[in-house]
């Protein structure tokens, strides 16, 4: 689960992280009354889950309330910006990235420092029995050539900030950038926060952070009990019970010819009851021009799940060509049993018989 | 008896007596899988499928002789139940549970790379069969008859669909394992090909691999250089776009060198077959 912005920010105040003293705005005239308050110049950061960082420097009051109507009306990577975090314009007189975060091709934690305008990191792998040294964050700090005089600062940061990734239960955090003042201070410009949604169950103060708009953007996400859909660009739905088997069906259609491409890809993870696999058909988008349903019964047999399909689609009918591929304990006399009350669905035993019968459905009408 | 699992191989279930646990235990049981009891905290004392149950490891082991374990502890406890099977030295772990937070995995394979003398099956494993033998998990008992082929796999269901494939074209199964779909696991790829070069039991060997990781690059690596077994492979994901979480944990790929494409480049280039659908491993295989 990606946190916005001043989320991030405001969970780095309290591990002590330094923060600038900003306020939330979503309109344009709360963004000029925080600008007031702040006094400009101010800087106007798009709160939006996308990887780039969008703000906009305002030398005024009616130039902040420009720039945000402006950015309130746009979309960054398809999230909408729907707010706002004002905070006074710091100068900086250098700028680093510091990241944390679980690096999977060294199944480590690795705690990273770079110097904004050159080449110059250091990375150190953390013991998550142990936790990050203090030698570790002074060895970031000599990496990326910062002063002495500001190692101390730069220490209590890295350490507060690897309390704030454990604690949260993140899988990322980057402070970017990491501001070193004209004053000499240490300042969080911009960060970010990816919570392990694994660990959501003990982190219920975090879950309620969620942007539950933001979450429908997502291009994979649980909209059911067990049932995730996965949004590619083509327009045939792939539903299966199985991760695994869902993506071999995708893969599937993927291959067949280039105008049959996979598009919703809904994987019950779990018995393909009734209950979900209605969820599945009703979050196949409108646009989409086919359906694929991939069933394996293992701890249901596939006359479960053919009952189980007759039953949904005498609910809910779907509204365009689809084909079934059932598979596992009685799958030969399911397919049967289905094709007879479903001729114009065919229930077939392979997923090259599935897509094929799809794609030649599609074809001809 | 293939690998993982020997005569001498003795299991407690962690989490017996809740529901998942429960329900597979009376399945395990009935394929014959040698359970010699179960662990629940605060229920030692009663019985359940026939079997005694504890309140700690340490108790159960002494009382039984277990050396293994299978967890059905929800996700919440069930790494605490993991470090307590590590401590109580048991040489096997397989751990059915999933959802478990990455950190406290993490921790868990950091603790388990200094007890080298337990192996560690998943997070989020469907277990591991050897047929006729055990079914350790919530594999389906019908699936799997006795052979020569090893199999490997981060999906399940995929491993059900190559299975059931296998009894057309009369090949069996010398085990079976699911290494499981979560980002950090217990046992790699190249562990168990390891394991089931070195098996007398096993003539060649199913890697069933998908997007994310490094794991099967790793193994490809492994097998380039180690294994005389014919390999036939398939990495499920080719379709898949970065960033997009297909449904396992782990199933996620960012850049192009844990895409399929790059997963099957390099198994191919060590020599083992990669299938261009689930559908071929198994002609595949047959056509070695």
């Amino acid at each position: 689960m990606r946190l916005h912005e001043y989320q991030a920010k405001s969970l780095f105040a309290r591990f002590d992280i330094p923060v600038l003293n900003g306020e939330l705005a979503n309109t344009p005239e709360a963004a000029r009354s925080a600008a007031l308050r702040l006094k400009p110049p101010v800087v106007i950061n798009a709160q939006v889950q996308a990887n780039e960082r969008v703000f906009r420097i305002a030398d005024s009051l009616a130039e902040a309330e420009q720039i945000s109507r402006d950015l309130l009306q746009t979309h960054v990577d398809g999230f909408a910006v729907n707010n706002l975090l004002i905070e006074p314009k710091v100068s900086a007189v250098k700028e680093y990235a510091l990241t944390i975060e679980f690096d999977r091709s060294k199944c480590q934690i690795v705690a990273s420092a770079s110097a904004v305008s050159n080449r110059l990191n250091r990375s150190e792998t953390i013991d998550p029995l142990v936790g990050i040294h203090v030698y570790q964050a002074r060895s970031l700090a000599s990496g990326i050539d910062l002063p002495s005089e500001h190692w101390a600062q730069f220490v209590t940061l890295v350490l507060n900030l690897y309390r704030c990734y454990v604690q949260t239960d993140a899988t990322r955090v980057v402070i970017m950038p990491l501001a070193l003042t004209s004053s000499g201070d240490l300042t969080v410009l911009g960060g970010k926060l990816d919570i392990d949604d694994n660990a959501l169950y003990r982190q219920s103060e975090l879950a309620e952070m969620r942007d539950v708009l933001a979450d429908e953007e997502l291009p994979s996400r649980i909209v059911y009990d067990r049932v995730r859909v996965m949004r590619l660009p083509g327009d045939i739905t792939c539903i299966a019970n199985g991760a695994g088997l869902a993506m071999a069906t995708a893969d599937a259609v993927a291959s067949h010819n280039p105008s049959f491409s996979p598009g919703a890809v809904i994987e019950i993870d779990g018995e393909p009851n009734l209950e979900r696999m209605q969820a599945a058909l009703r979050f196949s988008p409108t646009n989409a021009r086919g359906i694929i349903f991939n069933l394996f019964g293992d701890r249901l047999s596939a006359m479960t799940v053919v009952d189980n399909l007759q039953r949904l689609f005498s609910i809910a009918l779907p509204k365009v060509p689809c084909t079934i591929r059932l598979a596992g304990q009685d799958a030969a006399v399911a397919c049967a049993i289905w094709s007879a009350r479903f001729p114009d669905t065919p229930g077939v035993s392979t997923l090259a018989e599935a897509v094929e019968a799809l794609n030649h459905h599609l074809a001809v009408t | 008896m293939s690998i993982l699992i020997q005569p001498n191989t003795a299991f407690l279930v962690q989490g017996m007596t809740g529901r998942e646990g429960s329900y597979y235990t009376a399945k395990m049981l009935a394929y014959g899988t040698n359970i010699v009891g179960g662990v629940s905290p605060e229920k030692g004392g009663e019985w359940l499928h026939g079997k005694p149950i504890f309140d700690n490891i340490r108790t159960a082991t002494e009382a039984t002789g277990a050396n293994a374990s299978i967890v059905f502890v929800n996700a919440a406890s069930a790494v605490d139940a993991i470090f307590e099977a590590v401590d109580a030295e048991l040489e096997l772990i397989v751990c059915v549970t999933d959802g478990i937070p990455i950190q406290d995995t993490l921790r868990l394979r950091a603790y388990l790379d200094r007890h080298l003398g337990t192996r560690l099956i998943g997070p989020s494993s469907p277990g591991i069969v050897i047929p006729r033998i055990a079914n350790v998990g919530i594999v389906p008992t019908h699936l799997g008859v006795p052979g020569r082929i090893g199999i490997v796999s981060r999906s399940a269901s995929l491993a059900y669909e190559v299975m059931t494939a296998m009894v057309d074209y009369e090949l069996g199964v010398s085990t079976f394992v699911g290494i499981g779909g979560d980002p950090v696991v217990g046992t790699s790829f190249a562990e168990i090909l390891m394991l089931f070069e070195e098996d007398l039991e096993t003539s060649a060997v199913v890697l069933i691999g998908e997007i994310g990781g490094s794991s099967e690059i790793e193994v490809a690596s492994y097998i380039g250089s180690k294994v005389t077994k014919q390999v036939v492979a398939y990495v499920a994901g080719q379709s898949a776009a970065p960033y997009v979480r297909m449904g396992h944990a782990g199933a996620v790929f960012t850049t192009p060198d844990t895409s399929a494409a790059a997963k099957i480049e390099a198994l191919q280039s060590a020599g083992a077959r990669v299938a261009r659908s689930i559908e071929e491993v198994v002609p595949l295989l047959a056509a070695r």
